[in-house]
């Protein structure tokens, strides 16, 4: 019973990820990632981005109808880490 | 002394010695030489350890006060072949271990982790891997150690210390706080952190109800082992997008952050309410105990029973880096905290049992360094310590005194008679068989390792303070 709660949610996470078209992607490190650690990530963090884009829209959609006025906090913000994206093709522009 | 440890003799310190915890990563390794401490950075790791400098993120991780700050030296390569830069390190004064930190030190470590996994993503890098012997606690914050743990990030990878993640900081922390405060002892026999099979089986049913644990520890333990017996291609793994992988770092943190612990009256946690000195006899007591720090001038103290860590600022206060060592998770938790909001540089609060130090562990018992190895204290205080070493532990005096002369010059000890209420209360549940518990027994067998260098009755008390030098 104690893990029955868990054990269906697991079931659900694993016939999701099997109905997933699974890309390539380079996997090397000295520390043994786990396999299903990584898949795991697929999952919970395709569910987060889908959670911070419903947030952003949800937000937009409340200002649209003048619900809310201020703008989203910071940290529901993509442009934050779009804006400093840039330092991966161009590295040079943060050195000092 | 930092890392290095003192079995090391002089004729040794003349060529470089790789530090055993240092084998995992080919990246590099760390060495000593001359007692002082250096980091091989290895050819392969060249483009990375380039990338880590020139894109500011060096810069921005030592302004924020997250990393260790190193200059490049210019010294042999112990290992010339593989050789590409030689770092060397600013000092830690002491390394502690991640079983030796109350719940808040474990979670500030857990958090800097995944301050410096975002600050990383910024720079287009990403920890390789996130364990908890990589943070450690330099005056009085918590900072990473390995300069060698980024690695380039590449778009669509899952973050590979994930696993790490969980059950080096996530696993415990959800242990103490929701099972029993005393699970982080179960780091120092799972030396890569709590299995997470482990961490879920033991985790109270209600803990499956809130969505951080059910995924991080709960569901990942079962996928784990359902991918476990699987021969699935390395390279067709699932691609996370960069927002995907901020939602993890981020519902990690959200989940870290609603950790909580609030430690609860324990035997120790009131002691200072519940002891038998008059407030005269208090502070003749911190007198005398100030005294002695000035007349033995250690750079280090450890302070062992230091309880909430009164007696350790006497040291600590006075720019002594001091240890302030105790059995009670409540005692830590409270010196940590007081230490934190007062931003104390100079006190590290540590969990540790005397009677059952920790240990060398890992491999060959080396990789993770017993506590005498690990740099010993130029004076040592024992207040109100001795009675329960030797009572409620059976311990000879002869037995105490052999300890104490092994890890330090000076000690400062209070012996606390028989008739005393807290020995009476030790003795109240059972026989008194310590005929041998007096004052002269005392003095005698200590002054076989030490040599009594002053004593003073404590005004309003029966109790008498020593200071004692190492023969």
């Amino acid at each position: 019973m104690s893990n029955s709660f868990s054990r269906i949610f697991s079931y659900l996470v694993i016939a999701a990820i099997s109905g997933l078209f699974l890309f390539p992607s380079q996997a090397y490190a000295y520390l043994d990632p786990g396999t299903g650690s990584m898949i795991l990530q697929g999952i919970i963090g395709g569910l987060a981005a889908v959670a911070v884009v419903a947030k952003i829209y949800w937000h937009r959609l409340l200002q649209f109808f003048g619900l809310k006025k201020d703008s989203p906090p910071d940290h529901q913000r993509p442009s934050i880490h779009e804006k400093r994206h840039d330092t991966k093709t161009n590295p040079e522009k943060f050195s000092k | 002394m930092g890392y290095t440890s003192t079995r090391q003799n002089m004729a040794d310190a003349m060529t470089p010695a790789k530090v055993p915890a240092s084998f995992r990563d080919p990246s590099g390794f760390l060495f000593t030489l001359k007692n002082e401490i250096y980091r091989q950075v290895n050819e392969i790791y060249k483009e990375d350890y380039d990338h880590f400098i020139r894109s500011g993120l060096y810069e921005e991780l030592i302004q924020s006060g997250l990393l260790i700050p190193h200059q490049e030296a210019d010294i042999d390569f112990p290992d010339p072949d593989k050789g590409y830069k030689i770092l060397k390190p600013e000092e830690i004064s002491f390394i502690s271990h991640p079983y030796e930190w109350c719940f808040s030190q474990l979670k500030d470590a857990a958090l800097t982790t995944l301050r410096i996994q975002k600050t990383a993503l910024d720079y287009g890098m990403s920890l390789k891997d996130a364990s908890a012997y990589n943070i450690q606690f330099h005056n009085g914050r918590p900072v990473f150690i390995d300069t060698l743990s980024f690695e380039k990030y590449q778009e669509g990878r899952p973050w590979v210390a994930y696993r790490q993640f969980c059950q080096h900081f996530l696993a415990p922390l959800a242990l103490m706080g929701q099972k029993d405060i005393r699970l982080n002892q179960l780091l120092k026999i799972y030396i890569d952190g709590v299995p997470l099979d482990l961490a879920s089986s033991l985790l109270p049913f209600k803990t499956r109800f809130k969505y951080s644990l059910l995924t991080h520890i709960h569901v990942h333990a079962r996928t784990q082992k359902h991918y476990a017996g699987q021969n699935i291609n390395k390279e067709r793994i699932p691609k996370l997008s960069r927002a995907g992988l901020l939602g993890i770092i981020n519902s990690l943190e959200s989940a870290i952050k609603s950790l909580k612990w609030n430690p609860q009256g324990t035997e120790w946690s009131d002691y200072y309410q519940d002891t038998n000195y008059t407030p005269d006899g208090f502070e003749h007591k911190k007198q005398i105990v100030q005294e002695y720090l000035s007349r033995s001038k250690p750079e280090t103290v450890w302070d062992v029973g230091a309880n909430t860590g009164h007696f350790s600022r006497l040291a600590s206060d006075n720019g002594i880096k001091t240890i302030a060592f105790d059995v009670d998770p409540t005692a830590v938790e409270k010196n940590y905290i007081r230490a934190k909001s007062n931003k104390e540089a100079n006190i590290l609060p540590l969990l540790n049992d005397l009677t059952n130090p920790s240990p060398g562990i890992g491999w060959q018992n080396t990789e993770r360094m017993g506590l005498m190895e690990r740099g010993l204290a130029d004076t040592l205080i024992a207040l109100a310590l001795i009675h329960h070493l030797a009572i409620s532990n059976n311990l000879p005096f002869a037995k105490v005194a052999d300890f104490m002369q092994q890890v330090c010059q000076w000690l400062i000890i209070e012996f606390v008679p028989k008739k005393d209420s807290q020995v009476q209360r030790l003795l109240a549940t059972r026989k008194d068989i310590f005929p041998d518990y007096t004052q002269e027994a005392f003095e005698q067998d200590f002054g076989r390792y030490f040599a009594i260098k002053d004593k003073t009755q404590i005004k309003g008390s029966e109790r008498i303070l020593y200071l004692m030098r190492k023969i």
